[in-house]
């Protein structure tokens, strides 16, 4: 289990699930990780179990999911109902409404607006970025249901990519799971243990990024998938996870050779971030107990003291609540005016068209299409990430 | 808590209130403090023990015999907070105690290059340590096994398994008392400096806005550090012993380093979550290193200070089983085997209640069969005792 992916170790936990020929089905954001062929298939299962006679209990703050499933949708909010709406009478937006406690602005206004072009050096270019696969056979694996012989012989994770991205530019990599999109963003932090080829340029200056540090050095941020196993320090405060990053500029500067942090600012530090981000929580508490979207917003916090010029974002609102996740596209916002260049990893395709200045498809590590963000529909990712439009119609 | 602008003072001060006394009521340290203090008092009360154990000889005697564990337990919180363990240290003392007594009583050197050169041997034989966790990635309780076998075949080696002594005279001076001037001299400037960190870091945080201890907090403190200035004070009346000023010298450094340096935050970020540490940045290769560094002169310095204490070494048994003692100390103190949680205090007060253990034990009379199995139920005591609080938490 281990060994697998988060997104097939979702697989399995539904299908366990479903072989128990449970009375009461209750899915719990089933489809955070799924790529959108799977989650047809899930939603197929799901009418054919209803149907059967099958209680099925959707947690989802998709709404293109809940209306596809639901007949009913009962919404909560800081742990209270406010409400239970009958889906086919209600509007998306309603529902949205009831979550969030307000009504929320222009739904597909784009929050960010690209800075003038006056500037012409890039703040990240790749040429040609490639990098190995580790294991061949667990690729094998990994390409799940969708396993093509192309998968089978894959030696790159990620396979001559180039890209650039301007200041205060969105760009967003879209493409199923295992297709080089975590490979991509890991390799710019630093993290490609065995290496790549090809280069990368921080703004004009070719670089060697051979660790996380490197990158940081660069300007460079990253908001990984996996926010409890790689983003946080669970058991540290959220003060401390705020300023880990930072620490080296917080030194008392007497005894600097020592390295002897200076508490008061450090706490300063973090009140602030706290209470720019909304954070609903102090800076002594564990950051574990806090909700998915505010830990999110730690993640995302621990780098604005560094103001990256490069923020890597890899799914980062999976698992984030409506509000919280508004939030965060306002902060996104924010940094990108003030000229920070965004590489946005994610599987949420409303997400990156709302996002997305430019939108790069990438298929078995390869950049296969790159389409303009503010008129991309999802069916065009979803043609292109798949490979439907080579292989023909793929039967279901 | 709720969120809000900026708090003013005004609505700061309740909150600080509140915080100190959960400060206070949830400190791990103290409910540690709390089973040492109600071990003084069995042990002051107990007909067979009261009239030796509340004497301030037995108590300067059982915190020299604890010196050793202290200053070895220093370096091993901070090991076993980034998720290591090191088995090595007893074979160390001896190999730092064997070339110590070589040096001196083969090559007549002095003390001071003599305890220079056990500080570098053991030094190295840390960074070896921390090479092998950190490039290999070979896990550190193997490392240090095979260092806990080795470093003992050669201290036996380097003496022809004979015992060495006695040392220099200079050298003996490390087991022996300060003079009672020094001594009080000492405990004035303890509390000094602990009076004037208290008094600077209230003032600093009022001018910064930051929310502040409380009356009653701050009375506490400053009651804790009179008391245990005064309680030093009695004890070494007939002056201190050297190991106990080295063990307190290096678990005030190393509180320092936990609590109020970047080293220490690495630590803990490491030992909590390595991977998240190295993709905030932390050097978690050169941290290791320092840290496995740290405990090899930690370790030269116990071996020294027990060589000079027993005025000899019998590398056959130097230091054996030390490390086991030391880890049962820090585990005492609530640091946390898997990593991530731990205290310099919690060390030190875990190290006095091994201590307080065997002291009390032998004052009694029981004999020494039943202090392993006691030692090792308070141990299993100890880690029970978190497993259920954390599982509440």
């Amino acid at each position: 289990m281990g060994v697998l992916g988060i997104g097939l170790q979702q697989v399995v936990e539904i299908v366990r699930a479903l072989a128990q020929d449970a009375k009461i089905l209750i899915l719990d954001e089933p489809t955070a990780a799924l790529t959108g062929k799977e989650t047809d298939r899930l939603m197929e299962w799901l009418r054919g179990l209803r149907n059967a006679g099958t209680t099925c209990i959707y947690v989802s703050h998709r709404m293109d999911e809940i209306f596809t499933i639901c007949d009913r949708i009962t919404v909560l909010r800081d742990g209270k109902t406010v409400g239970t709406v009958d889906a086919k009478t209600t509007a998306a937006d309603d529902v949205v409404a009831m979550m969030v406690g307000r009504t929320i602005g222009g739904k597909d206004a784009r929050a960010i607006a690209l800075a003038g072009d006056g500037s012409p050096t890039p703040v990240l270019e790749l040429r040609d970025l490639s990098v190995r696969l580790p294991g061949i056979a667990i690729e094998a694996t990994d390409g799940g249901g969708s396993a093509s012989p192309e998968d089978r012989v894959r030696a790159f994770a990620v396979e001559k990519v180039s890209l650039s991205i301007q200041p205060g530019e969105v760009v967003a990599v879209c493409g199923a799971m295992g297709s080089g999109r975590t490979a991509l963003l890991s390799t710019v932090f630093g993290c490609a243990e065995h290496g790549y080829t090809g280069s990368i340029r921080i703004r004009g200056s070719e670089v060697m990024l051979t660790s996380p540090r490197d990158a940081i050095a660069e300007g460079i941020a990253l908001v990984p998938e996996d926010r409890k196993g790689r983003g946080l320090v669970l058991g540290m405060s959220v003060g401390n996870n705020l300023t880990l990053p930072p620490l080296r500029s917080m030194l008392a500067r007497a005894l600097e050779w020592i390295g002897l942090v200076d508490d008061e600012q450090e706490e300063l530090l973090a009140k602030k971030r706290i209470e720019e981000l909304h954070v609903r929580g102090t800076a002594g508490v564990e950051v574990a107990t806090l909700s998915g979207g505010n830990q999110q917003k730690v993640v995302i916090g621990k780098w604005l003291e560094m103001a990256p010029n490069l923020l890597l974002l890899d799914e980062p609102t999976r698992g984030v609540d409506v509000g919280a996740r508004e939030e965060i596209y306002a902060l996104l916002g924010a940094l990108a005016k003030s000229g920070t260049a965004v590489l946005l990893a994610s599987s949420d395709l409303p997400e990156v068209l709302r996002l997305a200045h430019r939108i790069l498809v990438l298929r078995h590590g390869k950049v296969v299409a790159e389409l303009d963000g503010p008129t991309a529909t999802q069916e065009m990712i979803v043609t292109i990430a798949t490979g439907a439009s080579e292989v023909g119609h793929e039967a279901a | 808590m709720t969120k809000g602008p900026a708090s003013s003072t005004a609505s700061g001060a309740p909150n600080a209130h509140k915080m100190g006394l959960r400060e206070i009521a949830s400190a791990r340290s103290l409910r540690t403090i709390f089973v040492l203090l109600a071990m003084w008092t069995v042990l002051a009360v107990h007909p067979e023990s009261r009239e030796s154990f509340m004497t301030a000889g037995n108590f300067s005697n059982l915190t020299a015999q604890v010196s050793e564990i202290v200053i070895i337990g220093v370096g091993m919180t901070l090991v076993i907070l980034i998720g290591g363990i090191d088995l090595s240290v007893g074979a160390g003392m001896a190999v730092a105690g064997v070339i110590a007594a070589k040096l001196q009583i083969d090559f007549h050197q002095p003390a001071y290059v003599a305890v220079l050169a056990a500080v570098a041997v053991c030094a190295t034989l840390g960074a070896w340590h921390g090479l092998l966790v950190t490039r290999f990635g070979i896990p550190p309780f193997i490392v240090t096994l095979s260092g806990f076998l080795s470093y003992r075949g050669i201290g036996l080696v380097l003496s022809d398994a004979r015992g060495l002594s006695p040392m220099g005279e200079d050298f003996q001076k490390l087991g022996e008392r300060l003079p009672r001037s020094i001594s009080l001299a000492l405990c004035a400037a303890g509390l000094a400096i602990g009076v004037a960190l208290v008094l600077r870091r209230a003032t600093r945080r009022k001018r910064l806005g930051l929310p502040t201890d409380g009356a009653l907090l701050m009375g506490l403190k400053l009651a804790a550090i009179g008391a245990a200035t005064a309680f030093c004070a009695v004890i070494y009346q007939e002056g201190v012993p050297v190991p106990v000023v080295i063990a307190a010298l290096a678990a005030a450094a190393g509180a320092v380093v936990l609590r109020r340096t970047r080293l220490g935050r690495y630590a803990f970020a490491i030992g909590g979550n390595a991977e998240a540490a190295r993709l905030s940045g932390v050097p978690v290769a050169r941290v290791t290193m320092s840290i496995y560094v740290a405990i090899g002169v930690l370790t030269a310095l116990a071996g020294m200070v027990a060589a000079a204490r027993t005025n000899g070494v019998t590398p056959g048994n130097m230091g054996i089983t030390r490390e086991l003692h030391v880890i049962t100390a820090v585990v005492i103190g609530g640091t946390s085997l898997t990593g991530g949680r731990g205290t310099m205090l919690g060390t030190l007060i875990g190290a006095l209640i091994f201590g307080t253990l065997s002291n009390g034990m032998n004052l009694m009379g029981v004999n020494s069969n039943w202090q392993l199995i006691v030692t090792g139920q308070i141990l299993l005591g100890a880690s029970l005792l978190d497993a259920l609080s954390s599982k509440k938490r």
